[in-house]
């Protein structure tokens, strides 16, 4: 469960990443562009949460 | 009133909300690669690369400037880090706090925490500008373009968005401490689709336009004109730029302040982990942020954090900005509480923060505070610098000049008078210079030599000269 949250989080970006190639490229407009973005990162903060540690590595 | 019940000292109060942190890091708390990456990487992407970033297009950098010189200022900065910083963190294991105790005396960290204390209300006000460019593009009409004076329409944001701000680092310091940490890869993403998705407007349409359109329309080598003046920037070259980026992170790498992040790391050579927040955070974010403000200008749009991240990500772009900005200002307000806390007559956590909370929205009240934040950081960086070349000297030249290392806490000083004379020798120095014209990016070297040789003849003096005789050990 934890992977496949976890691969959904990076496809999160990933969907990001393409989207702004696929823009740059000509091949989405910028409306598109900017939908998927905000569909990324949904998904990025709606799985992180799941399986990112939540344990702080130093004392502030 | 008996001993048990007086009221403790300034010092003791002090010493007391550092007690958790007294002791050397144990062998088994020790962490190995992996978290020196991640952390580097997250605390490296902040609100702020919104604003360097255009700094290099506004004060007229040309492409080579940019592109090489963040490529070896960062350099310098990792190499500090893992050459200066590190080998010291793995040594003694101790936070900056304890080890300039121990040289420079109970009263010296006073001073450090107060310094330490006022730098971080002002960043963290810088922050909540930052935040608050996004949070006001639904009602900038109503706000109004920030002008050069603290505005009504800006003061109410401030008062809002700062108020929640203070109330989360009250409330939930950790919480803040965990989503930060969560948004870091994130963020570093909205960084590059943003700038990719912009440079087709500047007439990039393929990869190998790029520097062409890096030369003509993003870094072109004549600097803007100040929104406030009307007169064109200082224009600033391959020097300014290597200069900033090795001057930006200086209070943590050649100030120590990292000492207290490193001294978890098994080995010194885990001060190279720096490189990804340096190349991530220092130089793609930034080349990334200079493509989004040439787009903007290009377009007539407020080069601010808010409206330029709107312009290359749309809605997600705003976010970034305002989580960019939160995840930076909670835990610098709540460091700020931190140090200050020691000045206040035993007030509690949450009272501390408020107040630090308060002067944090007053300084987000002042525009100038985003618009010169190159000033800002030159000026922490010179405040905090002479303090780590103290620890520098301290352990690695005194052995070899015959001079005890720790003296202050050897002798049970409250003060040590050389590194006090030193760091005062120092600023003002560094002070006169920029009163005179100096660039405040190219004062940080001169200061760090001047500091570093008093410090040694003070010392010499005080060692040799005032106490020739070992005195007694004193209890810390």
């Amino acid at each position: 469960m934890k992977t496949l949250l976890k691969s959904l989080s990076f496809v999160g970006l990933a969907v990001m990443l393409a989207a702004s190639l696929l823009v740059f490229s000509g091949v989405i407009t910028q409306h598109s562009y900017r939908v998927i973005a905000m569909a990324g990162t949904a998904l990025w903060f709606g799985t992180v949460p799941f399986w990112m540690k939540r344990r702080l590595h130093h004392s502030e | 009133m008996t001993p048990a019940q007086k009221t403790p000292s300034l010092v003791e109060r002090l010493d007391a909300l550092y007690e958790y942190d007294r002791e050397p890091v144990t062998t088994k708390d020790l962490h190995g690669w992996k978290i020196f990456w991640a952390t580097f990487a997250g605390e490296n992407i902040a609100g702020t690369e919104f604003i360097i970033g255009p700094l290099f297009v506004m004060h007229g950098c040309s492409a080579t400037a940019v592109l090489l010189g963040l490529l070896i200022g960062n350099l310098l900065a990792v190499l500090s880090w893992a050459l200066v910083c590190a080998p010291i963190a793995v040594k003694t294991r101790l936070t900056t706090y304890w080890q300039l105790r121990k040289l420079g005396g109970p009263w010296l960290t006073v001073a450090y925490s107060a310094a330490y204390g006022a730098v971080m209300c002002i960043l963290a006000g810088s922050m909540l500008r930052v935040s608050m460019t996004s949070i006001a593009l639904p009602v900038e009409h109503v706000l109004g373009t920030p002008g050069q004076l603290p505005q009504a329409g800006w003061t109410a944001l401030a008062v809002i968005v700062g108020s929640g701000i203070a109330l989360l680092a009250v409330l939930g310091f950790e919480g803040m401490a965990i989503f930060s940490k969560m948004s870091a890869p994130w963020m570093v993403a909205v960084f590059f689709i943003a700038a990719m998705a912009t440079l087709p407007s500047l007439g990039c349409g393929a990869f190998g336009d790029f520097w062409r359109v890096a030369n003509e329309k993003i870094w072109i080598g004549v600097p803007s004109l100040d929104p406030n003046s009307g007169r064109p920037l200082s224009h600033w070259t391959i020097w300014h730029v290597i200069g900033f980026a090795w001057l930006c992170n200086m209070p943590q790498h050649f100030g120590m302040g990292d000492l207290t992040i490193l001294r978890y790391a098994r080995k010194w050579q885990m001060g190279f982990c720096s490189s990804a927040g340096m190349y991530l955070g220092h130089y793609c974010a930034w080349i990334a942020s200079g493509i989004l403000c040439a787009a903007a200008i290009s377009r007539g749009i407020p080069t601010d954090p808010g409206p330029i991240a709107y312009l290359g990500a749309g809605i997600v772009g705003a976010l970034c900005v305002v989580v960019a900005g939160w995840n930076v200002a909670s835990p610098t307000l709540y460091r700020a509480g931190l140090a200050l806390q020691v000045t206040t007559p035993n007030w509690s956590r949450w009272k501390v923060t408020l107040v630090v909370g308060a002067v944090m929205i007053v300084c987000a009240c002042i525009p100038a505070i985003l618009t010169h934040l190159d000033l800002l950081l030159a000026t922490n960086a010179l405040l905090l610098l002479p303090l780590g070349a103290f620890i520098f000297i301290d352990i690695w030249l005194f052995p070899l000049f015959g001079l005890r290392s720790n003296y202050a806490e050897r002798t049970g000083l409250l003060i040590s008078w050389p590194a006090a004379s030193a760091w005062a020798a120092g600023m003002a120095a560094s002070f006169i210079a920029f009163s005179r014209g100096a660039e405040p990016i190219f004062l940080a070297l001169p200061e760090w030599a001047i500091c570093v040789t008093l410090y040694i003849i003070f010392s010499a003096i005080q060692q040799k000269m005032v106490a020739p005789a070992e005195p007694p050990p004193a209890h810390a």
